[in-house]
């Protein structure tokens, strides 16, 4: 009922894996700029996919499971973009330089609660 | 349903194959929170990256690439030997069935070993974030975010590895024992998923915390 079992399928799989280890390894020595973390994951991905689709046998499996690990997969994207999304078009620098910080601490040690922004003096 | 033809059945189930199918739905939603686990923290990950990048890139360049390297084919030849293990749970007898096991469960060990010669030489080079992480950089603070992020994550994973291990050595005395045959070997199918999620989970750490940094 589950994976049968030809076994030199993971055998060729391994390899596989194998190839594609030594492929990311070999690129992340060659500068390609904003591309090679595109790259690492790409190919990071496509090991992803061959595992869970003949180790893992997603490619025999039922249905319902495949619907699940797609779920999945979309589920984790969505939460990875949108919050890099959030994260790109905030205006607010979140990290502030110490010394910036320091500043502001020391003005409102200087001026008391009144020296915070927005806050009137009457 | 009688009794001596499917002495694994359950009362609860119609048959062999809705005890399995049970089974095997509740691993992969189990796996599949694994996933949202993971994803959480790779997300931060991914947040403070884009945000101090090159701090990020040259952090990384503490770690061994080859280490990591080498640790990633160990955990793919486990993955090989633990996809051959379920086989062997159906088509083979006891001693082949163990002995894939036990294959699967060195290697295992071996991945853990090297993991643990690398945080102690974190330890003796001062990178393990807190109060005696030292690097000579301006950008001191975010090399230990990284460092958090390094050991949070592989940590993380270690520990599943050491879960994934206990359940191998238990399936192996059962498999010895002539626990499993064709008709029946969900533990080992089920141990199986888990073992090859792990692996799933490093073939994302290893180039997004090891090869970061290397052009």
């Amino acid at each position: 009922m589950h994976v049968a079992a030809d076994v030199s399928l993971y055998r060729n799989i391994f390899l596989c894996l194998i190839a594609l280890t030594l492929a990311t390894v070999s690129v992340a020595f060659v500068d390609l700029g904003p591309w090679n973390v595109l790259v690492a994951l790409v190919i990071a991905s496509t090991k992803a996919l061959l595992v869970l689709l003949y180790f893992m046998g997603l490619r025999w499996a039922d249905r319902l499971i495949r619907f699940g690990v797609v779920s999945a997969v979309v589920t984790v994207l969505i939460l990875f973009l949108a919050v890099l999304n959030d994260d790109f078009h905030r205006e607010i620098r979140r990290f502030q330089p110490v010394q910036e910080i320091r500043a502001t601490l020391d003005d409102l040690r200087v001026r008391g609660l009144d020296g915070l922004p927005g806050r009137s003096k009457d | 349903m009688s009794a001596p033809s499917t002495p694994h059945l359950e009362h609860q189930f119609d048959d062999a194959e809705q005890q399995f199918g049970a089974a095997n739905l509740g691993m992969w939603i189990f796996l599949l929170t694994e996933v949202m686990f993971f994803g959480g923290i790779l997300t931060a990950y991914a947040i403070y990256f884009v945000t101090f990048a090159s701090v990020f890139e040259d952090a990384s360049n503490h770690l061994s690439w080859w280490l990591g390297g080498i640790n990633t084919l160990v955990l793919l030849a486990s993955s090989f030997t633990m996809a051959r293990s379920v086989a062997a749970a159906q088509v083979d007898g006891r001693t082949t069935q163990v002995r894939w096991l036990l294959a699967t469960i060195l290697l295992g060990l071996a991945f853990l070993g090297v993991k643990a010669w690398e945080y102690a030489g974190k330890f003796e080079d001062n990178l393990v974030p807190g109060r005696y992480f030292s690097v000579a950089s301006e950008a001191a603070a975010v090399e230990e975010l990284f460092f958090s992020f390094y050991f949070l994550l592989t940590g993380l994973h270690a520990i599943h590895m050491i879960i994934g291990i206990g359940l191998l050595g238990y399936l192996a005395v059962r498999a010895r024992q002539g626990h499993f045959d064709r008709d029946y070997f969900t533990p080992v199918e089920m141990a199986g998923l888990y073992w090859h999620f792990v692996d799933l989970v490093w073939i994302f750490l290893f180039p997004m915390l090891y090869l970061l940094g290397r052009h």
